[in-house]
Order: C-alpha cells, then sequence, then structure tokens
C-alpha cells in the first residue's frame, strides 16, 4: 500500500467512498470495512497502537449514528419508538435496518480513510499532486510550508490558554480570545514566510526540478480500477 | 474603483494555508468537546447533534478568508486547501473530506459571487454563513445518509447547524477580521485597506 502513488490513491478512495454514497449497502458496506482494516493492520510499517486507538472514536461514532437511526429513522412513517409510561422502549424493525445502513455506511467510509491515513505520507501526497495532477509549485510549496507550521500552532493554543488562565480570563475552545492572538501571530507569520520563500529564489513561473520524483506505474491504475470495479460489482451482486 | 485581479500571490496562499492551520487547532480542541457530546447523547440517539453544535467552525476558513482578501474564488479555495491539510493530519474520513471542503466553500463562494465580490458587510458574512450551511447540509444528505433520519429530526439537526455556522463564520469571523484590519496587519490585503479608507 506504501508503494502506490498517493495522488492516485487517494483519487481511487475518494471514487470509492463516492460509490458507497450512491446506494445503502449494510453487508458491502462491513465488508469494505473489514478488508480495509486488515489490509492497513498488515501493511508493513503502519503504527498498529495509534491505528487500534483511532478505531476507537470510530466505532463510537459509528454507534452514535446507530441509536439515531434507531430513533429517529423515517421508515415505516412512524418515529419508531414507543416509550411507555415506565420509560420501556419499543423498537421497530424497519428502524433497525436504518440504523444498520447509517452506521455501516460511517464505517466503511471511516476504514477507506485510515486505509489512506496510514499508508501514506504527506509529503509525497503534495509531491505527486504536483506533478500528476497540475497543482501550481506556489500552493503545493505554499501548502506544505503552512502545514509544518501545524505543532508550532498547536503549541501556541496551549501557550495561549495557558496565558488567558493565568490573567483569570475564562475562554472556550474556540472563543476569539483564543483564536485572536493565534490570527495575528498567523498574519505576522504567513507574510515573513512568503518573503522567506521569494527572498531564496521561489519563482512562480519558471521551470521547476525536482529533487523528490513521485512515480506512477500500472499498479496505481490496477488499484484505481480494481477497487472501484470490485465495488460495483459488490453494489450488484452481494 | 479599480479591477480586482484574480491572480494568487505567494502570500496570499501562505495567509490562507495558515488561517487553515489555526482554525484546524481549534477544531480539533472543539472535536473533543463535540464527542464528548456526542457520546453523552448517544442513548438517546442524539449523537449527530454533537457534531451540528461544531459544525460552523468548518467555514470560518472559507468566510474569514474571503472576507480579508475578497476576491473569486477564495472562498472556494480556502475549503480546498483546509480539507487537504485535514488529509495530511491524518483525519480518518480521509479522501472524501476534499470533496466536503469543494461542497462547503461552493455554498460562500455563491453568495460572495451574487455580490460581485464587492459587498462584504455583515449581512453579507452571515449570508455566505448560511449558503455554506445549506450545501453542506445536501451533502450530509448523500455523504450520511440524512434521508433516512425523520422530518422532525432532520428540522433539528439543520437549525443546530444553522445558529453554528451563523455563530461561528459569520459573527466570530466578522468581529476577528475587523479586529485584525484595526491591528493594521492586514494592510497588504483587500480588508485592511478598505478600512484604511
Amino acid at each position: 500500500m506504501k508503494h502506490l502513488n498517493p495522488g492516485y490513491k487517494l483519487l481511487s478512495l475518494m471514487i470509492a467512498s463516492l460509490l458507497l454514497s450512491a446506494t445503502f449497502h449494510v453487508r458491502l458496506n462491513l465488508l469494505i470495512t473489514a478488508v480495509c482494516l486488515i489490509v492497513t493492520f498488515c501493511t508493513p510499517g503502519v503504527n498498529r497502537k495509534r491505528l487500534l486507538l483511532g478505531l476507537f472514536p470510530f466505532f463510537l461514532a459509528a454507534l452514535g449514528m446507530f441509536t439515531a437511526g434507531l430513533c429517529f429513522g423515517a421508515e415505516g412513517g412512524t418515529q419508531g419508538v414507543e416509550v411507555t409510561v415506565f420509560g420501556q422502549r419499543t423498537l421497530y424493525a424497519s428502524n433497525l435496518t436504518t440504523a444498520m445502513q447509517l452506521s455501516s455506511r460511517i464505517l466503511a467510509y471511516g476504514s477507506l480513510g485510515m486505509l489512506y491515513a496510514f499508508t501514506s505520507n504527506a509529503f509525497e501526497l503534495i509531491m505527486s499532486l504536483m506533478q500528476q495532477f497540475h497543482l501550481p509549485p506556489k500552493f503545493a510549496y505554499g501548502i506544505l510550508a503552512a502545514y509544518h507550521f501545524f505543532p508550532v500552532v498547536r503549541e501556541e493554543y496551549g501557550i495561549v490558554g495557558a496565558a488567558l488562565k493565568v490573567r483569570g480570563v475564562k475562554a472556550g475552545p474556540i472563543s476569539t480570545k483564543r483564536l485572536f492572538p493565534m490570527l495575528v501571530q498567523a498574519m505576522e507569520r504567513s507574510e515573513s514566510l512568503a518573503m522567506a520563500m521569494e527572498s531564496r529564489g521561489f519563482e512562480e513561473q519558471v521551470p521547476r526540478a525536482v529533487a523528490f520524483q513521485v512515480t506512477l506505474r500500472w499498479v496505481d491504475f490496477a488499484f484505481l480500477f480494481g477497487v472501484n470495479g470490485l465495488i460495483i460489482v459488490g453494489l450488484i451482486f452481494v | 474603483m479599480e479591477k480586482k485581479k484574480n491572480v494568487w500571490k505567494l502570500k496570499e496562499i501562505i495567509l490562507v494555508a495558515m488561517i487553515c492551520i489555526v482554525f484546524g487547532v481549534a477544531y480539533l480542541a472543539a472535536v473533543y468537546l463535540a464527542s464528548f457530546i456526542a457520546t453523552a447523547l448517544t442513548p438517546a440517539g442524539l449523537s449527530p447533534l454533537g457534531n451540528e453544535i461544531v459544525f460552523g467552525v468548518w467555514f470560518m476558513a472559507a468566510t474569514l478568508a474571503g472576507y480579508i482578501l475578497q476576491k473569486p474564488g477564495v472562498a472556494i479555495l480556502a475549503e480546498v486547501i483546509a480539507s487537504v491539510i485535514e488529509v495530511l493530519l491524518g483525519n480518518w474520513f480521509g479522501p472524501i473530506v476534499i470533496v466536503a471542503g469543494i461542497i462547503q466553500g461552493a455554498g460562500a463562494e455563491l453568495v460572495f459571487a451574487s455580490c460581485k465580490y464587492r459587498n462584504f458587510d455583515g449581512k453579507v458574512m452571515y449570508l455566505a454563513s448560511v449558503g455554506s450551511c445549506i450545501t453542506s447540509f445536501l451533502w450530509s444528505f448523500v455523504r450520511s445518509g440524512y434521508g433516512k433520519f425523520s422530518i422532525p429530526f432532520l428540522i433539528l439537526l439543520f437549525c443546530i447547524r444553522l445558529v453554528s455556522s451563523l455563530i461561528f463564520s459569520g459573527l466570530i469571523c466578522k468581529l476577528i477580521g475587523d479586529g485584525l484590519a484595526k491591528t493594521g496587519l492586514l494592510k497588504g490585503y483587500e480588508l485592511g485597506r478598505s478600512h484604511e479608507s
């Protein structure tokens, strides 16, 4: 999985997810979930501990959709839940189907996403988008430059929060008090970053040479058509 | 009025990407809160509400970048950059997030375009948030199968998402944008210039 072209892998899995959006196929969704998770788990070099930790919120989200489908499904024309005086709940079978459809879809999407996330590398993806999908270099390098500031910004988020706390100011996770100083920093940083790049000779309209070549092989096309072909076959026959 | 050029400068791209990173961090923090609420609501079948409460944060990059740069294509591009960054960071919904980004950005973009990128007052900002809210809600029908929910529940979900987007991407982005313009940091951008004159 790790040696596939990241751009084409992204495209393949994106089409696969869109194909799954077209229908509600519980068995196929569950099958895809199982296959994706097994493939991800068996790929050499995957951080398995992180994968297992990541599975937890993922199943929680699916469970959430399951109960939501159970209680608020539209099928059968009724609410599907009868609450008696004693608080007992009766569920209809049709809503169980809805619940399964909704939650299995979350599982299928999530497992496709995980398959991607755990076997790909940010730098290679951007390089592939630039080399195979004609993303202009200024976008590619601009995004990469900003992306590498993520750990700094995350640390800053904590610092701003602590500074507010010291002064006895109450601020929620997305309050303007927190965001504003961070955005001021971001503005200044982006200006100096752009200036730094340009002063080191980053030009937009000149031909570039790349040190890191992302290759495109027949395996990538095989993956693109294979995965989506199988899903289409699955949608028809399973 | 001078003609607005539709060429992207490197510093504008990095600015948009930086905004996306800041909101990405804020969003991660918000998601912990949201998933806590969602988990607490799971037994009642209300867990999608947790996600809806913070949904407006998704559109903040689009409306704030649109407000600062004020030129065609910013909103949609900001959302695409935001979603690419999400994928780079390993969002477990993966590739599909990019599609969602395009659709959400398109909502705000349509509103900005209908004002011909000239008018960027509070009303337009709120409308842009509503635009993103509507397109993203339509997308939820496709992606999360919202068509399977009953109508009253859908109305509840929609109202929460609407309020969330009005507050986060409408009100807060407008306040932040004006605040940043006042600091004088935005002199090189459209919003800063309009505040000077």
